[in-house]
């Protein structure tokens, strides 16, 4: 059977787009060659900190790639549910399939570079047990990872799953943000690394104890001659990876219960036959409702909230850490700032809901449709940060930043509302069904549309950032503050009105289209006839998806 | 009698491409006013694909449609209010209940909330998804009959005056297909229009007074049930119509060993 999953799986990767498997593959290769040079080249006396902390971030990689790359896994448990076959056999041989493949190979021949540690620190015959911990070490860094990525999908059926997914999404946004306030000193310091290693310090012990030190310390054991200790360390590891497969086989198995979360009482607000209506009887209070409503009940959604929320209190922590108090608040900023990344794919999200759209098709529906998609986002992600920015403030107990963070705050939430409705329209990517949707990232995402939201929201909010900063670190006169406020507002206004209606505008004139792009994905759609900027926008995220769904990880 | 009066609902020389593969082929159809028509065709015949270039879903690479003389494509807006649209297999709002739901689908099309939430009441009832309401359960909870159903309640909920149906029947339960029916039936004779797409034949000969016979991508018979039967089933005619493979002998012989 497991050769039948892995040829399943190959038969699936043949479709990727040659071009990206090889860019993965070269990447690989690279970073392979990267661990063999860190093993050869460090001091002696470095040598097994680097080769334990480049080992490390082997399995950092392994931990989180599966979750930050989009698109659902190759083979999902679920496929499988009604062949009459053992649930343990069925999770064994997904896990093995994982294991033919360029992800592991590339892994285990970084992996050996353990072999040339051992040459160098050990007599030749060592290099069998730097073998050894090398497949011992890949088997548990794969199960682990495996296993790490079917638990968030069961997560996604719980509130605390949700909050511990959000978790990790939040301390890893955070990290891309602000990780260089940790990253740079080690950088910078990296030759005297490759002389000294850690020296002693305290994350030298801490990874030399970690998985990612066990077989280097086998090798070191066996090299001086003390077996005991050496057999010690490969038991260890031996245990771990048996405990990691015995974990991912366990999770690997099809769901088969409810899709929901269980439910203690009816829906808030669901009451709408008896109670009074309290949003404007319009087509633009129904969607608000609607979205609001959506917001708070999608688990996919209320994730991207989440990691929203997590994100800013883990950039407060490295605030903290960096010993400037006074700017806590940038954790608010950095909720601001995902609101058009975090809604990204607001049509995709819906899976092919947007068929009502079409068939209500109405100048005024689509515009209620995305100014009341673009005022749940103001309303959900700004008290939000608003609330984040008084905790935080409040923690750092320094408020002399808090203007400027307000009105940055103002401005992100404007740009972002515009931002994210125009993107989920240009790049409107589908996600697994809602109904049968499993893990985080099956809601569908565009790393096209991503990148072009990221870089447009840290543009367009410029003029606001180019008054803020004078009033945060110069002497400016009384009216400045207001001034701030006042350009912030129109700022976030402006744009966030005419990128909404710029969406409005694509979507009433490609509204079959988009709802194509959804529908049939993979059917060439004809939206980017390539005519103008927004076409060929549209184009590049209409690719993008095609090669998504094509090379899922 | 001009079009606008006799036809309800026209589909109009419909063609599609899929990736080079004729989905539809100048499609053509008749849905006349106070008609249930009723659409079949074996899998993959494109029936959903003409229903939905017929309202409005997919761009045909050429050919239209019209309701009531307006044209789908040209005028959307006007043709789009005319029609109730039961697509199968799509999503909807998932996380909202029936009620939010359908009141949320009838205020977005600009009707006036009391009257909304009086037929919301009734569709409930009628459609027996009152007592999923009571508890608060959402769309994504819903069976497949119950999307079915919620489904065509938001078919309904703005009065339309031609209806169109994928697979209406499908997952419905045999109490919830007489009431189904009978709304049908009453729609049709207060002077409705449906066209329904179904692969079961004794269905379409019980529901319908029409009938068009669907296959690769071409209409190739339509008219009342008497003409398109002509003395015969309506099985029989649709098989002499779109081929039968000779069965064999040893055919399948293993499956009931």
């Amino acid at each position: 059977m497991v050769g039948d999953l892995i040829r399943l799986r190959f038969t699936i990767q043949r479709h990727t787009p040659r071009g990206k498997r090889l860019l993965g593959m070269a990447l690989g290769v690279a970073a392979a060659v990267l661990t063999w040079a860190g093993a050869i080249v460090a001091a002696p006396p470095a040598r097994a900190d680097v080769l334990t902390l480049i080992l490390a971030v082997w399995f950092v990689g392994w931990v989180v790639g599966p979750i930050l790359s989009s698109g659902a896994s190759v083979l999902r448990p679920e496929y499988f549910t009604l062949l009459p076959l053992e649930h343990r056999r069925l999770g064994f041989g997904l896990l093995a399939a994982v294991f033919v493949g360029v992800g592991a190979g590339v892994t285990a021949l970084g992996v050996l570079a353990l072999v040339a540690y051992a040459v160098l620190v050990g007599p030749l015959w060592t290099v069998l047990v730097a073998v050894l911990g090398a497949a011992l070490f890949v088997v548990f860094v794969v199960a682990v990872s495996r296993a790490v990525y079917a638990v968030l999908g069961a997560a996604m059926r719980t509130n605390v799953g949700v909050e511990l997914a959000s978790v990790q999404f939040g301390l890893l946004l955070s990290s891309m943000f602000a990780g260089w306030l940790v990253i740079n000193p080690m950088v910078s310091a990296f030759p005297v690394f490759l002389e000294r290693g850690f020296g002693g310090d305290v994350a030298g012990v801490v990874l030399g104890w970690s998985p990612a030190g066990w077989p280097v310390r086998a090798v070191d054991a066996f090299a001086v001659g003390d077996f005991a200790a050496g057999l010690g360390w490969l038991a260890l590891l031996g245990g771990a990876a048996a405990l990691a497969v015995a974990a991912s086989v366990r999770l690997l198995t099809p769901y088969v219960g409810n899709r929901t979360a269980r439910r203690r009482r009816v829906p808030l607000g669901s009451r709408v036959l008896d109670r009074p209506r309290r949003l404007p009887a319009s087509p633009f209070g129904a969607v608000l409702g609607k979205e609001i409503r959506t917001w708070l009940r999608d688990p996919w959604r209320s994730l991207e909230i989440r990691s929203a929320i997590w994100t800013g209190v883990f950039l407060a922590v490295y605030v903290m850490i960096a010993g400037v108090p006074e700017w806590t608040g940038l954790g608010a900023l950095g909720v601001a700032f995902l609101v058009g990344l975090g809604a990204a794919n607001l049509y995709g999200q819906d899976g092919t809901a947007l068929w009502q759209l079409v068939v209500a098709q109405d100048a005024r529906v689509v515009r209620a449709d995305v100014r009341g998609r673009q005022c749940a986002l103001l309303l959900v992600f700004g008290s939000v940060a608003f609330g984040l920015l008084a905790v935080l403030s409040l923690v750092g107990g320094v408020f002399t930043a808090v203007v400027p963070l307000a009105a940055v705050i103002v401005a992100l939430l404007g740009v972002g509302s515009g931002i994210a409705v125009l993107t989920s329209v240009l790049g409107a990517t589908p996600g697994v069904d809602p109904h049968r949707r499993v893990n985080p990232t099956d809601a569908g995402e565009n790393s096209v549309a991503l990148q072009i939201a990221a870089w447009a929201t840290v543009v367009l909010v410029s003029p606001t950032v180019g008054m803020a900063i004078p009033l945060a670190f110069a002497a400016v006169p009384a009216w400045f503050p207001v001034a701030t406020l006042v350009v912030a507002l129109l700022n976030g206004g402006v744009v966030g009105w005419v990128l909404g209606r710029l969406a409005v505008h694509r979507l009433t004139h490609h509204l079959p289209e988009t709802f194509a792009r959804l529908r049939y994905p993979g059917v060439h759609t004809g939206v980017g006839t390539r005519r103008g900027v927004l076409d060929r926008v549209a184009a590049m995220a209409e690719d993008e998806t095609a090669k998504t769904r094509a090379a899922a990880p | 009698m001009t079009m606008t009066d006799s036809v309800a609902f026209r589909l109009d020389g419909l063609t599609k491409d899929f990736s080079g593969t004729r989905a539809a082929d100048a499609v053509r159809l008749d849905v006349p006013r106070g008609s249930l028509t009723g659409l079949v065709g074996p899998n993959g015949a494109g029936k959903t694909t003409s229903l939905a270039m017929a309202v409005g879903l997919l761009r045909p690479d050429s050919g239209t449609a019209f309701v009531h003389g307006v044209d789908v494509w040209s005028d959307p807006t006007r043709a789009k209010a005319m029609l109730g649209v039961l697509p199968d297999g799509l999503a909807l709002p998932e996380r909202l209940t029936g009620a939010e739901l359908l009141t949320y689908w009838g205020v977005l099309r600009g009707m006036e909330p009391s009257t909304v939430r009086d037929r919301t009441a009734e569709l409930l009832r009628i459609l027996e998804l009152d007592e999923a309401e009571e508890r608060g359960v959402l769309v994504i909870e819903y069976s497949t009959g119950m999307r079915k159903k919620i489904g065509l309640a938001t078919a309904l909920l703005h009065a339309p005056k031609v209806l169109v149906l994928d697979e209406p029947f499908e997952a419905v339960d045999p109490v919830s297909a007489r009431v189904l029916r009978r709304i049908l039936l009453r729609f049709v004779n207060d002077g409705g229009s449906v066209v329904i797409s179904s692969h079961v034949m004794s269905l379409v000969e019980n529901v319908c007074d029409r009938v068009a016979i669907i296959a690769d991508g071409q209409v190739r018979e339509s008219g009342t049930l008497a003409e398109v039967r002509d003395g015969s089933t309506l099985e029989d005619v649709f098989v002499a119509l779109v081929g039968e493979r000779p069965a064999e002998d040893e055919e399948l012989a293993w499956l009931a060993t």
